[in-house]
């Protein structure tokens, strides 16, 4: 707790956080992921027969019922809701955990995926070819392998739960402002995006997940006719050391040379001593108009 | 944690008051640092005093710094010693008659405390610690390195300056902190009102005015403004925060900005310095002497950034001016046949290591060291193995000075050597934090002395050099600069045509203070 910071700040930030409301189409994807992964570990048979883990239950009532996650993640998107101008770093100074730090990508990742627009004709494809796919007779080898049993049931309830799953993306309600978002994430942030392989997000129009590719080649990957759909950049926890990082582009004269993106924003997090953090923001305020610091005091 | 601050009555304080005049008025202001008001700290008794005050006026003895040492038996005589050690013996008995020890073994019994965080230079002081152990039986004694901080302790060693672990680290700690109040509390106040500062700077963004409303962030001002300590904050916190306030002063971009002439303006870091002239006159001000005075030059000295000047130097020009003096050299060349080793197989110092290292075995060889030098596990053995008594690896010198010295001494290596190895050790590499600092203080001797006021040219600069350089030579670290003094004449001359060559002198229009709120 700060010593110069009092009631008055603390009321008004709550009430900001208090107004803050999850998107619709957020809300409805994590219960409808809950009601599946749900539905899925109740089913009776092999474990080897599940599409979800147990841990993505864990995960997905973590992500419905925590109110330090729904705090950082409101007041993030408070921050950069308000924010004006071009280039914005957020750093938590927290140590935030490893759970949380997941939990975040995940709802980041999400909010991005579920205002997005879609190819209705693509998700039609889909959905012909998965119905095609789940055949009706469901044949199972004579020779009583039960492995190869579980990967058919596995395959067969994975593709059941795709169906819905591009159901429940259609259902969404329709994005159809020019919004283009880019989310940079590290390389291992997969797992936290998609909770199985059925459950990867369907390609959509305006809206790119990078899981760990340098700028220069996402945008080439991307066309230039999706990247001038582009109008946000959100860096997200990136990994400041290593090789091929993102993160080292996040230099203003690199990514203005491809777009005139409306933001580029930065999120990191991490305990910083006072002089630590002083000795970041000198280092970062090349790359920032503003650096706002949350301070663990206002989690 | 709980901080406390022990009071002395101020009649108590007149001795320490004389004291700190006469530390101030000789320059030996290390002998009130933290490190010595940490030490006088855990006096409780009179036999801790004498020990105490026989170790800090004693040339052999562990305390302080060579540096200090040097001055305090160069530079004073017996009865100006006499006198400060009088001083502080008068002071310390009023702390012994004080409550103090009582507060500190009531705070022990009552809170169950086991273990008490001390100076690491009392823990190395077998003779002290041994006294402290029977004053304090069955307590367990821990300096800042060995604390476990999921522990809990008295901790009487204050510090809020080493970035791994100090007293703000430990907020959330069970210990105890006491310390006397006259050496602390103020230090403590500003360091506090410094945190306070920085969130303050942190958090006075636009976007944040936009979210919470100036009228919150003035109230925060506010807040801040009320917390501010009343007492000055003297020469001492800022002198021993000086790392902590550079950052803090460059990132809240405090800042000078001067002002050549109507259109030409630089701003400049709050700690650089400057060289300014008037009628071929130099001196040396920093940035806050320039704002308290700036009608003084303004309008009537010329100026140049001191700290572009040095970044600008021509760092070769000065090894090799060092590297003319040989003298060292012819001293340190022979040693090769005296211990009958070859150059190539390696630095002398790491093979004669090697070779004690086998003969007594690695762990003795170590902890000979560690108690020559003072300071323990100031490596891990492994790497005591591979890299110091490896003649292969490329270390040229331990980090830290102490520990080098105390290896030639192990090894019986003379002074000249040492010399040697750190004058080769300083003329490796570049621009460094080090080599900026220790110019400045030779270029602010050098200005001082009067050597730029006249154009000269190598045989003047030698006679004047020859004059000034004993004075010259007590103000600077000559080690960094060939250690001996033919060595610094050549670096002071080297240095003085590259001042001659970089300086830009520009006229001083205004001098304008940069707050950053």
């Amino acid at each position: 707790m700060s010593r110069i910071i009092k009631d008055n700040y603390f009321d008004k930030l709550n009430a900001h956080i208090e107004e803050f409301e999850q998107s619709t189409n957020l809300s409805s994807l994590v219960n409808f992921f809950i009601e599946e992964v749900q539905k899925d570990q109740n089913r009776k048979g092999s474990r080897n027969q599940k599409v979800f883990s147990a841990n993505n239950l864990v995960k997905l009532n973590e992500i419905k019922g925590s109110e330090e996650l729904r705090r950082i993640f409101a007041y993030t998107n408070i921050i950069f809701k308000s924010f004006t101008g071009q280039y914005l770093h957020i750093h938590i100074n927290a140590d935030l955990s490893e759970n949380l730090v997941d939990n975040l990508i995940t709802l980041f990742a999400w909010e991005g995926i579920v205002g997005s627009s879609y190819c209705k004709d693509l998700l039609l494809n889909e959905t012909n070819y998965l119905n095609k796919k789940i055949d009706p007779n469901l044949i199972l080898p004579s020779n009583n392998n039960q492995h190869i049993i579980n990967q058919i049931y596995r395959e067969r309830f994975g593709l059941k739960h795709r169906l819905k799953f591009i159901a429940q993306i259609n259902s969404l309600s329709e994005n159809t402002v020019n919004n283009g978002l880019l989310l940079n994430l590290n390389t291992s942030a997969g797992n936290s995006v998609h909770l199985s392989e059925f459950s990867e997000f369907p390609e959509s129009l305006n809206s790119y997940v990078n899981f760990g590719d340098t700028l220069r080649n996402t945008f080439k990957k991307l066309g230039e006719n999706k990247v001038l759909r582009l109008s946000t950049i959100v860096n997200l926890f990136p990994s400041i050391t290593g090789q091929n990082i993102w993160y080292k582009d996040f230099i203003r004269d690199e990514i203005s040379r491809y777009n005139n993106f409306k933001k580029v924003i930065t999120i990191t997090s991490g305990e910083k001593k006072p002089e630590a953090l002083l000795e970041m923001q000198k280092q970062n305020k090349f790359q920032a108009e503003e650096i706002y610091t949350i301070f663990s005091f206002e989690l | 944690m709980n901080i406390n601050f022990y009071n002395l009555e101020e009649p108590q304080l007149l001795s320490y008051h004389y004291y700190v005049a006469q530390v101030s008025n000789n320059d030996l202001l290390e002998l009130n640092g933290y490190k010595i008001r940490n030490i006088l700290s855990i006096v409780f008794d009179k036999k801790m005093r004498d020990l105490v005050i026989e170790d800090l006026f004693n040339e052999n003895g562990t305390f302080l710094s060579s540096e200090t040492k040097d001055n305090l038996f160069r530079y004073l005589s017996s009865d100006e010693r006499n006198d400060l050690k009088n001083y502080l013996s008068t002071y310390l008995d009023y702390q012994i008659e004080s409550e103090w020890y009582q507060t500190i073994t009531q705070v022990l019994n009552s809170e169950c405390i086991n273990a008490i965080l001390i100076p690491t230079s009392i823990l190395n002081h077998r003779l002290i610690l041994t006294h402290l152990k029977t004053k304090f039986s069955k307590k367990k004694f821990v300096d800042w390195q060995s604390f476990d901080e999921t522990t809990t302790a008295l901790i009487l060693d204050y510090n809020h300056v080493w970035k791994k672990r100090n007293i703000f680290t430990l907020q959330d700690s069970n210990s105890n902190a006491y310390f006397l109040k006259h050496f602390f509390e103020s230090t403590y106040q500003w360091r506090t009102y410094a945190e306070d500062k920085n969130i303050y700077v942190t958090i006075n963004t636009p976007l944040r005015i936009s979210l919470f409303s100036s009228e919150i962030l003035s109230e925060i001002e506010s807040n801040l403004d009320e917390l501010k300590p009343k007492n000055e904050q003297n020469i001492w916190t800022a002198i021993l925060d000086d790392d902590h306030n550079s950052t803090y002063n460059y990132i809240g971009r405090e800042e000078i900005k001067i002002h050549f002439d109507k259109t030409k303006a630089n701003n400049y870091s709050i700690i650089n310095s400057f060289i300014l002239n008037k009628e071929n006159k130099f001196i040396i001000k920093n940035a806050t002497e320039l704002i308290d005075n700036a009608l003084k030059y303004e309008g009537e000295y010329k100026i140049s950034n001191l700290e572009n000047i040095i970044l600008n130097f021509e760092v070769s020009k000065i090894k090799e001016a060092i590297q003319k003096d040989e003298s060292i050299l012819k001293i340190v060349q022979p040693l090769w046949q005296k211990f009958n080793l070859s150059e190539n197989d390696g630095r002398l110092w790491k093979q004669l290591l090697k070779n004690k290292a086998k003969e007594h075995g690695i762990v003795n060889v170590f902890a000979e060291i560690e108690r020559l030098s003072g300071v323990k596990h100031f490596i891990s053995l492994h790497t005591f193995e591979i890299t110091y008594c490896n003649p292969g690896s490329i270390t040229i010198i331990p980090r830290a000075k102490k520990v080098f010295k105390a290896i030639c001494q192990y090894l019986e290596l003379p002074l000249e050597y040492r010399a040697a190895i750190h004058r080769e050790r300083n003329l490796i590499g570049g621009h460094s934090q080090e080599l900026h600092s220790k110019l400045k203080t030779l270029i602010i001797a050098m200005v001082d002395y009067e050597i730029f006021d006249q154009q000269r040219n190598d045989e003047s600069l030698l006679e004047i050099l020859n004059i000034t350089i004993e004075k010259i030579e007590k103000r600077v670290d000559i080690d960094f600069f060939g250690s001996t003094r033919d060595a610094l004449i050549y670096a002071c001359i080297a240095v003085y045509y590259e001042i001659i060559d970089k300086i830009k002198l520009k006229p001083i229009l205004k001098i304008e203070h940069i707050t950053p709120n």
